[in-house]
């Protein structure tokens, strides 16, 4: 009897979208199956009364058929390009400094290794 | 729209983009709320449906009618689009209080109305915990009120498959319900 409750509910759900439902008493099956069709049909009842269709504004949909069409001279052959943000001009700023941090660090530690193994030349040896 | 018919359009438009209006002007209610029933706003409902008709329009010369009716495609491309903004983002969806004021707006019983509210935003918020295809197949099945067939087409499952879905899709609704008034 499971087996048939998909096709019962797909059913229901369409004499919903229909606006007619019929009575499921007629259904053959034991009153514990049929209790829970009736309390899942109840269920999409209230799932079709909250997700009531929603229509965009007729200003939003005028605006965006404008642009379509203002796009369309160029053709729907054309490559996509995506708008990249640009980058800010912080960021940048912050980048150069980090850049430039790690440069002189780099400097002064060949630097200090320089100065650390140079040979050295004692005073006391005389040529 | 007959599938010829609409075969008609689609091969207008390819040859000319100003056509491409009319094919827009057929499914630019639909695809909105679809996304919006996704999102639960329209800010984004708007954003997201900009880029949908944008892709189709771009792509359009690549699409060729196999059995997949226009609209499954569309479809097709505003699901991945509402998928991609989730995962971008990283956003959560939220239930639309326009959506539940809006409801009330017909109710003249305070009372009533306020329990009634309650009540679809917790239901709202069940369908939001729900994953994407199941809340794809409700949205497609109640509020696009489309036939189990068209929605197979759409999702790239046969209907039968889709009959079960929705079965185990109200099984699961009832039990994230419960979840819900349990926390």
């Amino acid at each position: 009897m499971e087996n048939e409750d998909p096709e019962v509910l797909a059913a229901h759900a369409d004499q919903l979208n229909n606006g007619a439902v019929k009575e499921i008493r007629r259904l053959d099956m034991p009153d514990g199956d049929k209790a829970e069709l009736l309390c899942l049909m109840r269920l999409a009842e209230r799932v079709k009364h909250a997700l009531t269709p929603v229509n965009p504004s007729p200003a939003y949909k005028q605006k965006l058929r404008l642009e379509l069409l203002q796009m369309a001279p160029r053709g729907a052959g054309c490559d996509v390009v995506v708008a990249r943000p640009a980058p800010h001009r912080e960021m940048v700023i912050g980048a150069a400094i980090g850049s430039a941090v790690a440069l002189v660090g780099g400097v002064a530690y060949l630097i200090r290794s320089y100065m650390q193994h140079r040979p050295h030349h004692p005073d006391h040896v005389r040529s | 729209m007959e599938g010829e018919e609409e075969s008609v359009l689609i091969t207008r438009a390819k040859n000319d983009p100003l056509a491409f209006a009319e094919l827009y002007d057929l499914y630019v209610d639909r695809v909105y709320n679809y996304i919006y029933q996704r999102t639960g706003n329209h800010a984004d409902a708007e954003d997201l449906t900009a880029r949908t008709f944008l892709k189709a329009f771009l792509h359009l010369r690549s699409y060729t009618f196999r059995g997949i009716p226009f609209a499954a495609w569309l479809y097709r491309i505003a699901h991945n689009a509402v998928a991609n903004w989730y995962r971008d983002r990283h956003r959560h969806q939220i239930v639309s209080l326009d959506a539940v004021a809006e409801l009330s707006g017909d109710d003249e019983r305070p009372d009533d109305s306020t329990q009634d509210n309650e009540e679809k935003k917790a239901l709202l918020e069940a369908i939001q915990r729900l994953p994407a295809e199941r809340q794809q197949l409700l949205i497609l099945k109640f509020s696009e009120e489309l036939k189990n067939a068209d929605i197979a087409r759409i999702m790239g499952r046969t209907e039968g498959a889709i009959k079960s879905l929705y079965h185990r899709t109200l099984l699961a609704l009832r039990e994230e319900l419960h979840r819900g008034k349990g926390a």
